[in-house]
């Protein structure tokens, strides 16, 4: 049985992206209800958790692959 | 979570035991018929490139089906959820199908498994609030339906594109189902509401040895789509989405890698560059092309040239260290 050297990258990796999704969406979405001046159209308030929702999504992979990318490079070495 | 008492039906654990029997039996016996019908393909990490049947996923889902249904009629599970677990069932699996004998192009799964989606919102079986951290939830009533339909379809095509060595798929998603039962009992679900989920794992432990390295038969497109939707399903279901996600972290890598250098959906066979190889010794290596994503073999790979035995030994760790991940972080949920 061989273990990959490259399994502690991942596993650092896949950690990063625990925090990152546990903790981004949970500080985003509280700091949107803290902002009491915004009107309060439902429609409106739907939009922005969408966006939210999916401008988290974006910087998640992202940031995702640009580490897994630089980890490649480093393993490849 | 207080202390509950575990309290299972006999006949449940029978119905259990008999599923994930009749599962391996039925794979048994539909391998020979696969095999006369030439409903084969070729395992390209062996060196000799063996035929193997392909569609795993027909027992799969004819077991599930008849286990679902003797549930429903003996009254453990409410219609509302037998409708949706067996339409999403058929749906997704239905899409494999067409795929596995019409390879049809690479657009297709992931537009058509949004289908998969619709009886969840039809039979009304999700509740439209996210959960997050330290008991924070937020209604998102209209994000949520957009949500259901996307997240059915990129969890199946997840396990899809995953399913390219011996048992890949199936040890993620059997990983995958295990959060998805600990975290919903943990978070104060009724041991009954999860018998769909249970059954589907025992059904996916019987047809486990015949998967598992040496593969005796391959999920195909059929089965790895039914087990992808799956975990979308009991996710919202059962509303554990975040740690189902934890759980399928080893996926998603997966899965966003090779979107995003293909830029797009297409199929493994016609990407025209090789991901991996396979040398004298029967090792799988990276294959070093630039343009090829850096799909999660690929990086397990890189330092060193690796058997798919262990391989499949590197990927459970990823599993297991998930799923510890996604069951921590039920303490501050």
């Amino acid at each position: 049985m061989r273990i990959s050297r490259s399994l502690p990258f991942i596993i650092l990796i896949l950690v990063v992206q625990y925090i990152f999704l546990l903790f981004i969406p949970y500080i985003l979405f509280r700091l949107y209800n803290s902002i009491v001046f915004l009107p309060g159209s439902i429609l409106l308030d739907q939009l922005i958790k969408a966006f939210i929702s999916f401008a988290t999504v974006i910087i998640w992979i992202y940031q995702w692959m640009w580490v897994t990318n630089k980890s490649y490079r480093l393993l490849r070495r | 979570m207080g202390a509950r008492l575990i309290m299972i039906d006999v006949k449940i654990i029978a119905l259990l035991v008999f599923g994930s029997l009749f599962s391996g039996l039925i794979t048994s016996y539909l391998i020979k018929w696969f095999r006369k019908l030439g409903m084969v393909g070729y395992d390209v990490f062996k060196k000799d490139r063996p035929p193997i049947p392909s569609l795993g996923g027909v027992p799969i889902i004819f077991s599930y089906i008849i286990f679902l249904s003797l549930m429903f009629v003996l009254g453990y599970v409410d219609v509302d959820v037998y409708s949706t677990v067996v339409l999403v069932s058929i749906i997704a699996a239905f899409i494999g199908l067409l795929d596995d004998i019409y390879d049809l192009p690479g657009f297709f799964k992931p537009l058509a498994c949004m289908l998969a989606g619709l009886p969840i919102i039809f039979f009304g079986t999700y509740v439209p609030r996210l959960h997050f951290l330290f008991g924070v939830s937020y209604r998102i009533t209209y994000i949520y339906v957009v949500l259901i339909l996307l997240g059915v379809t990129v969890s199946a095509n997840t396990v899809n594109m995953f399913d390219v060595i011996n048992g890949s798929a199936l040890v993620g998603t059997l990983y995958s189902l295990l959060v998805i039962i600990i975290s919903s009992y943990w978070l104060g679900r009724d041991l009954n509401s999860l018998y769909p989920a249970l059954l589907f794992i025992a059904i996916l432990i019987g047809f486990l040895p015949f998967n598992i390295y040496p593969s005796r038969v391959f999920l195909g497109n059929v089965g790895s789509l039914l087990l992808g939707s799956q975990l979308a399903l009991f996710g919202i279901l059962y509303k554990v989405e975040f740690p189902t996600v934890i759980a399928m972290l080893p996926f998603i890598h997966n899965s966003f890698f090779f979107l995003n250098k293909v830029k797009g959906f297409i199929e493994h066979k016609r990407l025209g560059y090789r991901v991996t190889f396979l040398d004298d010794k029967g090792l799988i290596g990276d294959a070093g092309d630039e343009n090829a994503p850096i799909t999660l073999i690929r990086l397990l790979v890189a330092p060193n040239r690796l058997s798919e035995k262990d391989l499949l030994l590197n990927i459970n760790i990823l599993f297991i260290f998930t799923t510890a991940l996604s069951l921590i972080s039920l303490f501050w949920w």
